[in-house]
C-alpha cells in the first residue's frame, strides 16, 4: 500500500483527519481498510478494562425512540409493467451480464480488504470489587510504604493532610486527604502530577483529576496515571481548569509527597 | 451494584440489522455502558449528544458487521471511537482527561461486569513488547484521545517524534492482529 495512504489510514485512526486529508485517502485507496481503527480500538478496549459506566436510564430510552423513529416504513414497491412488444432489453442485459463478469475478473486481482485473523470468543468477566479502603489496606499489606503530605501555603491547603501509597510494579497507589478544600468543578479541578525519575522534570506524568466533594475533605483516590511510571520521585497535586491541563503552569501547588531522590 | 446479566450473543447486530426491536433494546442495554463510558472520556460534558450520535451511526453501520472480521465489542468501540474523533475535530474541544469518577462506585463496593475482548488481549501483549516511549504515545492517543500535539506538549516531545512513534506502535499491533500470531510463541527459539 501507498505509504502515504498507511500515514493517513493511521492519523484517522488515533487523531481523526481534515477534509482535505479525507480527500486525499479516499484518492489513494480503493477500499476502506478499518484494521487500523481495529487496531487502535484494540489498544483502547486493552488499556481500559475499567468499570464500565451505567448509561443513563432517560438517555438510552431516547436512543432507543430515535432507533424506532429510524424504522421509517418500507416504500411500496410499484411494479414495473413490462413492455409486450420485443426490445433491445434481452441484449443490453446481456451486455451488462458480460461487463460484470469482466469487472468482476479484474476486481478479484485487486487488493482486498484485509481480514483479521478469527479471534478468541469474548469472555465475560466477573470482578469483585472491593472498596477503596480495602484496596489501598492490600497494597500496604503487600509491603507498599505511605508517604505523607506536606502542604503548601495555598488557601486550599491550610488544613490539609493525609498520605499517598503507591506501588510501581503494580501501578497502583491511593491518595488520602484529610481537610482539602471542597473544590466546585466547574471552576478548578485538583490534579495529581508524578514526577518520574526517568524522564524530564518539566514533563511529570499526568496522573489524573479528581474532585474533593466534602466539606470535611476526608476522601480516599485511586490514582490512575495515564501511562507506565517508571522511577516515581515526587506526587504534588496541583489546582487546575475543570478537566485539567497538559501542562501545568504550577501556579497552585497544593500538597506534595516526596517519595526518593 | 451488580448489573444486569444479558445474555451474550454474537448475533446481535446482526439482528438489529435485520430490523428486530428487541435486538435494538439489547444491544442498549449490553453495549450502552461501553458506548457511554468512551464518550465521557473523549467527548466530556458533550457526552450524552455524542452518544446520541454514535447508537444513529450504529444502527445504520450494523448490516457492515462481519464476525469474522471483528468481535463486537470491538466493531461497536471503533463505530465509537470513530465519532467521537470526528467529533472532537468538528467541536475542536480538547478531550477532558479521565477523571476519578470510578471512585464512588468502588466505596459503594459490589461488583462490575466488564467484557474483554480477543483484540484486546493480543493488542496488550503487542503494547507490553514495545519499547517505553512507543508506548506511552499510544496509550495517550489510543486510550486517553488526546491529540497527537497534545502529547507532543505533555511529554516535551517534537510533534514529528509523537506521529512517528503512533503510526509505528499501531503498525505493529495492527500487524498482530491482521496475522492472529501468538506472541507468546512468537517469543519461543
Amino acid at each position: 500500500m501507498n505509504p502515504r495512504a498507511i500515514e493517513l489510514l493511521c492519523d484517522r485512526a488515533l487523531d481523526g483527519l481534515d477534509p482535505a486529508e479525507h480527500a486525499e485517502l479516499a484518492q489513494l485507496i480503493a477500499y476502506d481498510d478499518v484494521s487500523y481503527e481495529l487496531a487502535a480500538t484494540a489498544i483502547d478496549l486493552s488499556h481500559g478494562l475499567h468499570v464500565r459506566e451505567p448509561l443513563p436510564e432517560h438517555l438510552a430510552q431516547r436512543i432507543e425512540m430515535q432507533a424506532l423513529q429510524m424504522r421509517a416504513p418500507a416504500r411500496p414497491v410499484t411494479p414495473i409493467k413490462q413492455k409486450q412488444k420485443r426490445s433491445v432489453f434481452p441484449w443490453l442485459a446481456a451486455a451488462a451480464c458480460f461487463a460484470i463478469a469482466v469487472a468482476a475478473l479484474i476486481w478479484s486481482g485487486r487488493p482486498r480488504p484485509t481480514a483479521l485473523a478469527p479471534l478468541p470468543p469474548a469472555p465475560e468477566i466477573e470482578l469483585p470489587k472491593p472498596t477503596l479502603a480495602q484496596q489501598r489496606k492490600e497494597l500496604l499489606a503487600a509491603g507498599a510504604k505511605p508517604k505523607t503530605w506536606t502542604a503548601t501555603t495555598d488557601s486550599a491547603a491550610l488544613k490539609a493532610s493525609g498520605d499517598v501509597v503507591w506501588d510501581n510494579d503494580k501501578q497502583r497507589g491511593f491518595m488520602r486527604f484529610r481537610g482539602l478544600a471542597k473544590n466546585n468543578p466547574r471552576e478548578s479541578q485538583y490534579q495529581l502530577w508524578i514526577f518520574d525519575g526517568a524522564r524530564d522534570d518539566r514533563y511529570p506524568v499526568d496522573g489524573g483529576v479528581f474532585d474533593i466533594d466534602k466539606e470535611t475533605g476526608d476522601v480516599i483516590i485511586a490514582i490512575d496515571p495515564k501511562i507506565r511510571v517508571r522511577e516515581p520521585t515526587l506526587f504534588a497535586v496541583t489546582v487546575e481548569k475543570p478537566g485539567g491541563v497538559v501542562v501545568s503552569n504550577r501556579e497552585r501547588i497544593v500538597v506534595t509527597a516526596k517519595l526518593s531522590g | 451494584m451488580n448489573a444486569t446479566a444479558i445474555p451474550v450473543s454474537p448475533l446481535l447486530l446482526q439482528r438489529v440489522a435485520r430490523g428486530e426491536a428487541d435486538a435494538v433494546r439489547d444491544c442498549i442495554r449490553r453495549f450502552g455502558p461501553l458506548v457511554w463510558s468512551l464518550a465521557r472520556r473523549f467527548a466530556g460534558p458533550d457526552a450524552e449528544d455524542a452518544v446520541q450520535e454514535v447508537f444513529v451511526d450504529l444502527w445504520r453501520s450494523a448490516e457492515r458487521y462481519d464476525p469474522n472480521v471483528a468481535s463486537e465489542v470491538a466493531f461497536v468501540s471503533m463505530i465509537t471511537r470513530r465519532r467521537l474523533i470526528d467529533r472532537r475535530r468538528r467541536v475542536d474541544r480538547r478531550p477532558r482527561t479521565q477523571d476519578l469518577d470510578e471512585a464512588p462506585t468502588a466505596i459503594h463496593g459490589g461488583s462490575e461486569r466488564v467484557e474483554a475482548c480477543g483484540e484486546a488481549v493480543l493488542a496488550a501483549k503487542v503494547l507490553a513488547q514495545l519499547r517505553p516511549e512507543q508506548r506511552d504515545v499510544l496509550v495517550l492517543a489510543a486510550c486517553h484521545g488526546m491529540s497527537h500535539q497534545e502529547i507532543a506538549d505533555s511529554l516535551g516531545l517534537p510533534l514529528g517524534t509523537v506521529k512517528a512513534h503512533a503510526r509505528r506502535g499501531l503498525m505493529r499491533v495492527r500487524e498482530m492482529l491482521v496475522s492472529g500470531v501468538d506472541l507468546a510463541q512468537e517469543a519461543q527459539p
